[in-house]
């Protein structure tokens, strides 16, 4: 069951039917009203899951009792037992996330590099998701820990969050300390959450059924066979990925946002206008939020960050970003297109410690649109190994594309609406930035917006509803699921 | 239902209806078949309606005007009355996802007139007519429309089905029809983004029950008998149109695939084609073989005949480049058995 599809709108609508008599229509008290409503959600979220294989909603269940079991903060008194009690609730999930995602990749790849004869491997069934429910678990297990959040007594508010249905299988990443108090607050489906949420959730799909799939048609056909167009289809083809992964994955995140919204939580933004970023620093402040946040405080945090030296602090990089490349797949072209944006972080690092320019360094427009241009190429030819299906067809893309080669020219023209869309709403972007500018001086920070509506008004409930007429005539309906739910 | 909510339903569904008619406005230039409807005189088993504006931007970009019989032509070649040559032929022929002035008939229109011949081309390929079908129009259509010269048909395959011979031989063979429906979807089918929602429905139905690729070896000989067996339907086609004095074209437009390692294939191999075209020469039937031209256009000048900037490179239908190739070797093959003659 995806977003996308029939019977989740079903299954949304039924679920928003069941808070809104909740709340609304059975005489409940309050906190038996809230406690209801939490397990519908978590018996929701399973049924969600559990669409899937149901088999695997015993994973789930698995990593939420160890967390939940395990969690408790670092005691001076019993260091000893609190520690072996972390490292358990830390190692499970990693082990079943690594038994489940990683096994096959790591024992073929021994074998290959030592001449071993293949093993055939355990060839498991990817969970939809593992990775995403597993950092959450793992977020609150160190969260709580470390004492920044205090162990969750409930277990059906615990397992609501670790399951919560818009987020489950592609993120965003939520953490606990954002989440689990909201389960404490009486969050309930309203009108006005409801016409916000589903301006987003409808958003989110005309980006990812419009855009993005119909982009995967050609994208698909070039990173088939690079050797048979000509090297400017090849570049069309690249940047058509860039805009079809952003489009994509934001699509997703904002359809889990919208849901969420509409049921009474809140999510946080997963993108912001990632690819107006100047530099690869700021890139990384604007895609994935939630994992890089996630990298950032669990792993490159943890590992000493920029504490300990300035050898060190590059190394710290590069481990989080070979991690951070490996977390989304199961192989080497991931490992490459992380440590890719490793060396360029380091670089990035290195250039502001030796010339001291800030953060925001290119205070000049030109000099801003340049950088943002620069890191743009970067980002789209480290996408190339991201979408390429092993190194070779990578290097084959890459060849044909810097070979400047002859073949098929292939103009296509979802590729230039998609270019138009992104161009026209970073525009967009920036004049709104530039009007909320209030100090003359500081550059124009340049922001995601959601372009939600009063539909109390009849010309936009008219825009809303071509919106959602739009989207119907134009989806690609051959069916492309979520690049993120491989991850 | 308080006052508020009450305004609030009639907000919603008048701009309901709003956004309805601004959806079937922009669907007039964006998605506009035109319908079928009944073809009185039966030279094909339906046509287009008569007059009617279409534009399609689905599958290529492309827009023009039915003409008065309901075919896709330019108005000024029926203005004569006169048919020199005739096309039949399924959707490829009948050109609905390349404008007008690109389609082979037309193109084929100026040449003629270019060169002085002044022949009149009449196009009245139609959707779903294969060569069956066509066969068995073809007396009907050689009635309606007396071509004075040439018939050419188009051909999917290059090896036929025995079966569908002795159906169109005996009179069984089972005509398209067009379905009949209630006067409201009727009514509905001719508001253009209604018909863009069914075929997004039809598309994403395709998808579920799957589509079968392209396997090379599929229109093949695998025998002296089947050979033979094609060589029927040539005769039975050939001694309808020699009769009234003409000559037959016969063209072959395939499906086109890619493999692996970007080489263009077909269903068909070359010896089966060669073989049909052999077969064709000794029976006096002139042959185009647009399988070759499409892979020499390939392999020489990296030119795709169909698909469109919108779809798969070499997915569906001929676009603007490969209606030109289907012109010129028409026009080549016509233009040599003249200067032979």
């Amino acid at each position: 069951m995806t977003f996308a599809s029939v019977t989740f709108l079903i299954f949304f609508a039924l679920v928003l039917l069941g808070l809104w008599l909740l709340w609304y229509v059975l005489p409940l008290h309050g906190d038996l009203r809230r406690s209801i409503s939490h397990v519908f959600l978590w018996g929701a979220s399973y049924l969600f899951y559990g669409w899937w294989n149901l088999r695997l909603l015993v994973l789930l269940l698995g990593v939420t009792l160890v967390a939940f079991c395990t969690a408790g903060p670092c005691e001076e008194e019993r260091k000893l037992l609190s520690r072996v009690r972390f490292g358990v609730g830390v190692a499970i999930p990693l082990a079943a996330l690594g038994l489940f995602k990683y096994f096959d990749f790591f024992v073929g790849s021994f074998c290959q590099v030592f001449g071993v004869q293949q093993s055939p491997g355990l060839s498991l069934t990817l969970p939809v998701g593992i990775s995403f429910y597993t950092f959450q678990a793992l977020s609150y297990t160190i969260d709580v820990y470390r004492g920044r959040i205090k162990r969750e007594t409930s277990f059906v508010r615990f397992a609501l969050y670790i399951s919560f249905f818009p987020q489950l299988v592609a993120g965003p990443i939520v953490r606990a300390a954002d989440f689990l108090p909201q389960l404490m607050q009486d969050r309930k489906p309203t009108l006005h959450r409801l016409e916000t949420g589903l301006q987003i959730f409808v958003f989110g799909m005309a980006k990812k059924l419009v855009l993005a799939d119909n982009l995967s048609v050609f994208v698909d056909e070039v990173y088939r066979t690079p050797q048979m167009f000509h090297w400017t289809t090849v570049a069309l083809a690249v940047v058509s990925y860039a805009i079809q992964i952003y489009m994509d994955f934001s699509g997703y995140s904002d359809m889990a946002i919208g849901c969420a919204h509409c049921m009474g939580y809140d999510l946080n933004r997963n993108f912001n206008l990632p690819y107006c970023s100047k530099n690869v620093s700021e890139f990384w402040k604007r895609w994935h939020i939630s994992l890089s946040g996630w990298l950032q405080q669990y792993l490159y945090f943890s590992l000493g960050g920029n504490r300990r030296g300035r050898v060190r602090t590059y190394l710290n990089l590069m481990i989080t970003m070979l991690l951070g490349g490996l977390w989304h797949g199961a192989g080497w072209t991931f490992v490459l297109w992380g440590g890719l944006h490793g060396v360029a972080l380091c670089i990035h690092k290195a250039y502001l410690k030796r010339t001291g320019v800030g953060k925001n360094g290119a205070e000049h427009r030109a000099m801003r649109i340049l950088c943002v241009v620069v890191t743009d190429l970067f980002v789209c030819l480290c996408w190339v190994f991201f979408r390429a299906e092993s190194t070779t067809q990578a290097l084959a893309v890459l060849k044909q594309l810097f070979g400047l080669k002859d073949g098929v020219i292939h103009l296509y023209s979802w590729s230039l609406v998609a270019i138009a869309v992104t161009a026209a709403a970073t525009v967009f972007a920036y004049a709104r930035a530039a009007r909320k500018k209030t100090s003359g001086r500081k550059p124009v920070e340049i922001e995601g917006y959601y372009p939600v509506l009063n539909l109390s008004r009849f010309w936009a409930l008219v825009v809303f509803f071509v919106a959602i007429g739009g989207i119907l005539g134009l989806a690609y309906v051959g069916g492309n699921p979520f690049i993120y739910f491989q991850f | 239902m308080t006052k508020t909510g009450f305004i609030w339903c009639v907000k919603a569904i008048a701009a309901g209806i709003t956004a309805f008619c601004i959806l079937a406005l922009f669907c007039v230039f964006y998605y506009n078949p035109p319908i079928h409807v009944v073809s009185g005189d039966k030279a094909t088993c339906y046509k287009r309606e008569p007059g009617s504006f279409w534009a399609r931007a689905t599958e290529g970009m492309a827009w023009g005007k039915i003409d008065q019989n309901g075919y896709n032509n330019s108005e000024s070649v029926w203005e004569t009355g006169e048919v020199d040559l005739l096309m039949m032929g399924s959707s490829q022929t009948e050109g609905l996802y390349v404008r007008a002035d690109q389609c082979a008939s037309s193109l084929l229109n100026g040449m003629f007139s270019e060169d002085g011949r002044g022949y009149q081309v009449y196009n009245i390929g139609m959707s779903a007519h294969t060569v069956y079908q066509n066969a068995n129009n073809l007396q009907q259509a050689m009635e309606v429309y007396q071509p004075k010269r040439y018939v050419a048909i188009e051909t999917g395959s290059v090896s036929y089905d025995i079966l569908q011979y002795l159906a169109i031989e005996d009179g069984s063979f089972e005509n398209l029809t067009l379905q009949e429906y209630p006067p409201v979807i009727a009514f509905a089918e001719k508001i253009p983004y209604v018909k863009l929602l069914y075929q997004q429905w039809k598309n994403y139905r395709n998808k579920e029950g799957g589509s079968e690729a392209l396997s090379p070896g599929e229109d093949v000989y695998d025998s002296a008998g089947a050979a033979g067996r094609t060589g029927k339907l040539l005769d039975y086609m050939n001694d309808r149109v020699t009769a009234e004095g003409c000559t037959l074209i016969l063209y072959y437009i395939p499906e086109v695939a890619f493999d692996e390692q970007g080489n263009m294939y077909f269903a068909s191999d070359a010896n089966t084609r060669e073989s049909y075209g052999q077969m064709c020469r000794e029976k006096g039937i002139l042959f185009v073989d647009m399988a070759d031209v499409l892979q020499r256009a390939y392999d020489e000048d990296h030119e795709v005949g169909a698909g469109f900037a919108n779809t798969t490179v070499g997915y569906g239908h001929l676009n603007a480049k490969g209606h030109r190739m289907l012109a010129n070797a028409i026009y080549e093959v016509i233009a040599e058995t003249e200067e032979q003659k």
